[in-house]
């Protein structure tokens, strides 16, 4: 046995995050664990790595009893960690980064062309091509991963922790992180993969741990088990196929016309982008991420000025508008990035469920604030929309991520305006509360409000929306209507296949 | 979804536990000033203990001294309340010691100026020294806005030269005509119209008592108002704000005509309570604004917390002036605890409490198999 995590059990005040866990790990080995958001993955994986000590329970490594007090610990006895948020110079070099705390020097200086060397040789040796002179930061997301992984690889790493790996990466270069992490298996290096992506567990795991509330559900081989029963497994209950009623479609909510914006050299322009969106209608914007999503976005919810277009919302000009202005007009937004525009991570539960209402009853009146009132409502999200929290006055940033996404996006569905505009709104949640928020958004449709949905994840797309328009590099390239288009001629417009002009599916 | 917790209010039990961990830093940071400033009174051949005794005694051991320090720690408290609300906003100022000198400068003139009954004058000139720190704390708002400059920048040269304006002002145009002492840079002495002590023989004054009502009102302004939500979330999260409908100029301008407004306060009350007239350096040879920074960063920006840090910082003085006279340890012991409790605030201070578990022997890898290298 490489690693054992016998009994392991880990409480933060009232919240048992790991109850008895305990799991095993063979050499050469690819060890899913799945589970929701709070279900007790990502703890268990802080202790194996060092960066929390469990309250009870044991870690042992080829039958020896080990205790790491901090990640170091872990590293040096061959323990390295993918992390969701990669941990890179971006100035620097791929190889500057690889060697980072084990760099080959001539005296003082740092010998460049042995370091390169290295970092070639075990590019070679993992199948993990990279260029040891780019810069990070000019490397596309999935490359950048890659070296982090070689980071690890140069540690001497025997064993893989990879956390959600797949959560920023586009469809293509998920498919070819699988192919890495099948290769470094059969190379004997194990490898524990995080998750909650079940066709991924499917294709690359050997093995599958289902976590919930803290404990652990089952283990077992991946043949012997499914999507629906891992599935049920994850969230205790039948998840429901969801079938979608033929919109009924009403007037134009949102009409975008001729919408320019010439960036800052090096970021994405947007060119004459018109769309439109109507009461009654989920409308999607397909993409690959970093196409121009997060501009135009930018743009409409008034938090970036652009140069050139016009913009209808609910029946007013809201051209040029400030953010407040065009909330007021009738739109709610939940951005792409929860902490950086989406909360204030070092604020209350309570303060963020109330950003954007705060001038207006009930919540306030004279400009004096209703607490009573406030807080009921964050309540009534938290409770809700099942967001794991101890107290409304808790901060933020002590949620998990997708508890905290689980919280924006309650807030912003609960606005009840005209428009709703959702960008990645199930970024890095589990399937439960992603079927939740799938829920509310055909809600908020059926009950005649227009949504926008931006997403990444093809699948999102194809089920929830009765319209997709295609962006590619700053223009939208392509419109299509549910159940006229296949994922396959999707796929070909997200990376730019058609060039012509675009269609338009609207008579 | 549905998951049953205990929401609602918080239960006194967290509360307090919260509180508890909000004053860890602080008295750390007092402890190690006062260790470090003990060293410093031992190496200069006291007993360090004793020192540190009547310091202590010195500051807050009698009525007397007790309301000494008060009376010192009045300006203080205007000055973090002015420094806490713009520095929570996220619009970092040090323009109080400038807005202070305005506020002070302002209120001495209209004091001596207007007629009537006590009470009339006083509000009056409170609210001209108001006004006076106001206006000086817009201006440094419109430079930093129109021209884009650094606030923190532009409010700290806007001091120099409100020091400067008030120099020539009371040198030049309105010095006392009458005084004693002809040679001191003064204005005229305000007869009527003067914030009367709260107990005769001491003199802590009813500017004391307004720092106390200014401070529940910040409290109520920061926790109660819409204004005060969207100034913390600002100085949270700016682009969070900004997304939320927040309008973040407008926020500044807000938060700096109030924060200035503050300051102002502060200098008229020490004009009217404590000095009678505008005296050249009044503000700034005690440092005022600057001990009113420091109250606001060991209290992390709670008004309550400011009222109690100022009065510490106040006491610090008043004590440190009495070992000098009674003992002869010079009195800079004061600035050195200062120092090094804002050195360690500002730090950001933290000791790590780590559990240390018995560790069993290193792992180390089976024999011959390296397991890392091995190819299939």
């Amino acid at each position: 046995m490489l690693l054992r995590m016998h009994q392991i059990s880990k409480s933060y005040g009232p919240v048992t995050a790991n109850d008895q866990v305990s799991i095993e790990l063979h050499k050469g080995e690819i060890l899913a664990i799945v589970g929701e958001n709070g279900a007790g993955k990502s703890t268990l994986m802080k202790i194996l790595y060092g960066l929390e000590q469990p309250d009870s329970g044991t870690i042992c490594l080829n039958d020896r009893q080990v205790v790491f007090h901090r990640p170091s610990d872990a590293m040096a006895q061959g323990i390295g960690m993918v992390q969701q948020h990669f941990m890179l110079f971006g100035s620097m070099t791929v190889a500057e980064n690889v060697v980072y705390r084990k760099e080959t020097r001539k005296g003082l200086f740092m010998d460049h062309r042995r370091n390169q060397a290295l970092v070639r040789e075990l590019s070679q040796r993992y199948h993990l091509p990279v260029d040891p002179q780019a810069v990070v930061d000019d490397c596309p997301v999935g490359l950048q991963q890659r070296i982090e992984i070689l980071k690890i690889l140069y540690q001497d790493a025997h064993i893989i922790i990879f956390d959600e790996p797949s959560a920023v990466l586009t469809p293509l270069e998920v498919e070819d992180l699988l192919k890495t992490m099948d290769q470094l298996s059969r190379l004997g290096k194990s490898i524990i993969l995080i998750t909650h992506k079940l066709h991924e567990v499917m294709a690359v795991a050997h093995r599958v741990v289902v976590m919930r509330d803290g404990r652990v559900i089952s283990a077992s081989d991946t043949s012997e088990t499914s999507l629906e029963k891992m599935s049920y497994e994850m969230v205790g209950r039948q998840i429901p196929t969801r079938r979608m009623t033929p919109p009924a479609v009403g007037n134009p909510l949102l009409e975008v016309a001729g919408l320019s914006l010439k960036g800052e050299p090096g970021t994405i322009t947007l060119h004459d982008i018109h769309l439109q969106l109507r009461q009654g209608e989920i409308v999607g914007i397909a993409g690959v991420s970093g196409n121009g999503q997060s501009e135009l976005i930018r743009c409409l919810a008034g938090l970036q000025a652009y140069d050139a277009g016009q913009v209808m919302l609910n029946g007013t000009d809201v051209t040029r508008a400030s953010a407040g202005t065009i909330r007021e007009a009738g739109l709610a937004h939940i951005p792409e990035d929860r902490y950086a525009w989406g909360s204030a991570p070092a604020a209350t539960l309570a303060e963020n469920a109330l950003v954007g209402a705060e001038g207006r009853p009930p919540f306030s009146r004279r400009g004096i604030l209703n607490l009573r009132q406030v807080n009921a409502h964050a309540a009534h999200l938290i409770q809700g929309y099942g967001v794991k929290a101890a107290s409304l006055f808790q901060q933020m940033a002590s949620l998990s991520g997708g508890n905290a996404q689980k919280l924006i996006a309650a807030r912003e569905i609960a606005r009840k305006t005209p428009v709703l505009i959702a960008c990645e709104p199930t970024r890095g949640i589990d399937i439960g509360a992603m079927e939740y928020i799938h829920g509310q958004l055909i809600e908020k449709r059926d009950q005649g409000d227009g949504v926008l949905l931006v997403s990444s994840e093809l699948s999102e797309i194809m089920d929830l929306c009765d319209r997709i328009y295609v962006m590619f590099e700053g223009r939208l390239n392509g419109e299509f209507i549910r159940g006229e288009v296949d994922e396959k001629t999707l796929g070909l417009y997200m990376l730019g296949g058609n060039r012509h002009a675009p269609q338009t599916a609207l008579g | 979804m549905h998951h049953k917790q205990p929401l609602g209010n918080e239960s006194l039990r967290h509360w307090l536990r919260r509180f508890a961990g909000d004053l860890k830093q602080p008295a750390l940071a007092i402890f190690a000033g006062l260790v470090v400033g003990g060293m410093v009174i031992a190496l200069s051949g006291f007993h360090p203990l004793t020192a540190i005794g009547s310091m202590l005694k010195g500051g807050f051991g009698s009525a007397y001294y007790l309301t000494t320090t008060l009376t010192r720690a009045t300006p203080i408290i205007f000055a973090g309340l002015a420094a806490a609300l713009a520095w929570g906003s996220g619009y970092p100022s040090l323009g109080a010691s400038g807005q202070m000198i305005l506020g002070a400068l302002v209120c001495s003139q209209a004091a001596v100026r207007f007629t009537g009954p006590p009470l009339w004058v006083i509000t009056l000139s409170l609210l001209c020294g108001m006004l006076g720190g106001m206006l000086y704390s817009l201006l440094a708002a419109w430079i930093s806005d129109r021209f884009k400059l650094y606030l923190l920048i532009v409010t700290l040269m806007l001091n120099y030269i409100a020091d400067y304006i008030a120099s020539y002002t009371t040198t030049y145009l309105v010095k006392d005509p009458f005084g004693a002492d002809a040679s001191a840079i003064q204005t005229q002495r305000i007869e009527s119209g003067i914030l009367p002590r709260i107990f005769t023989g001491y003199t802590v004054h009813w500017g004391f008592v307004i720092a106390l009502i200014t401070v529940i009102a910040i409290l109520f302004i920061m926790k109660k108002t819409t204004f005060g939500y969207r100034a913390r979330m600002g100085g949270l999260n700016p682009r969070f704000a900004e997304y939320g409908g927040i309008n973040s100029r407008r926020m500044m301008y807000g938060v700096l005509l109030l924060s200035g407004a503050l300051a102002g306060l502060g200098g008229a009350c020490e004009v009217l309570g404590a000095r009678f007239r505008y005296v050249d350096g009044m503000i700034t040879s005690p440092g005022y604004a600057w001990s009113g920074i420091i109250a606001s960063l060991m209290a992390n920006n709670h008004p309550v917390g400011i009222f109690f840090s100022s009065i510490f910082l106040a006491g610090l003085t008043t004590g440190g002036g009495a070992i000098e006279r009674s003992m002869g340890v010079p009195s800079e012991v004061t600035t050195i605890i200062q120092s090094v409790i804002t050195l360690l605030i500002t730090a950001r201070f933290v000791v790590a409490v780590r559990k240390r578990h018995a560790s069993p022997a290193p792992y180390t890898p089976p024999e011959g198999g390296d397991l890392h290298e091995s190819q299939p």
